[in-house]
């Protein structure tokens, strides 16, 4: 009896830990530029939609923050930090969720990307790094465990409109 | 013949309750202690449970001294195989995180089946 209780238990237990396991190893960010405009004042808008997939595991996965680095493609240049500030949004097993995401680069930041684009030959676009971090909450048998998880992603910045 | 009988009888014992001490004590090691479906304590009174009823099964302390060695050593292999196998990539770079598990869970295997035979002997009024 006491033997099919602790094997039972640590079935149990070994298959909670292998979901959360893979659903570290698995999950995973897309990011899009969906748009860019330039703002009053010099002030130049991003914004993106980041698709985050999670392997069909049997735990609960909750997306509570998402910070990142823009920078140029080859990292000389860093074009700020920007966060997602606090959020929740749940991250169903086997499914798409889609986040979006928005940064307004100003000051030095929007001089810089435009030195960017000076650099350029005509009519390219410049393509630019998205080096984030994501703070992901999976709910466990025995609480909760906060784990961050690389987010990057390189995107190309077409003149405005295009 | 009865001499055979009684010891195939011990070894039956100690691997059964082997693998399930070493199957409780493996729901506290630290690496799946978040994934239990029950309390660290609960796995410790599981082991402790499993000495009571060796304790209750076997004849004089000597006997229940023996299988609690011998539940020990079948537990933490049990135990090492619940750690490792879910862990290899950790075992190879970081062991000493899977032998420290192995280590405790071994020692709480053996004092507290130590602890449960010896409360079955008294229970069985030796």
């Amino acid at each position: 009896m006491l033997l099919m209780v602790s094997l039972a238990l640590l079935y149990l237990t070994e298959s909670s830990y292998g979901a959360f396991r893979q659903a570290l190893q698995q999950i995973q960010f897309d990011i899009d530029l969906t748009d860019h405009s330039e703002l009053p004042q010099q002030q130049v808008r991003l914004q993106w939609v980041v698709t985050v997939t999670m392997p069909t595991v049997k735990i609960l996965a909750q997306l509570e923050l998402l910070d990142w680095h823009l920078r140029s493609a080859d990292g000389s240049v860093h074009l700020g930090f920007y966060t997602s500030k606090d959020i929740e949004i749940e991250l169903p097993a086997g499914k798409e969720t889609e986040v979006p995401l928005e940064a307004v680069l100003t000051g030095s930041n929007v001089e810089e990307l435009q030195q960017l684009r000076q650099t350029v030959p005509n009519e390219e676009a410049v393509m630019l790094l998205f080096q984030g971090t994501a703070l992901v909450m999976f709910q466990l048998p025995q609480g909760q465990v906060r784990k961050k998880i690389p987010v990057m992603g390189s995107f190309t910045l077409n003149a405005e409109g295009e | 013949m009865g001499r055979v009988r009684e010891l195939v009888r011990l070894l039956v014992i100690a691997f059964v309750a082997g693998v399930a001490a070493g199957a409780s004590s493996a729901l506290q090691a630290g690496e799946f202690l978040e994934f239990s479906p029950v309390p660290s304590s609960i796995a410790y009174v599981l082991v402790l449970l499993v000495g009571l009823s060796v304790g209750l099964l076997v004849k004089g302390v000597q006997e229940g001294l023996l299988m609690g060695i011998l539940i020990t050593i079948i537990g933490t292999g049990t135990l090492f195989l619940a750690v490792y196998l879910p862990n290899i990539e950790i075992a190879t770079t970081a062991p000493e995180l899977i032998l420290r598990s192995i280590w405790w869970g071994g020692m709480s295997v053996f004092f507290l089946t130590l602890i449960g035979v010896f409360v079955g002997r008294i229970f069985s009024g030796e």
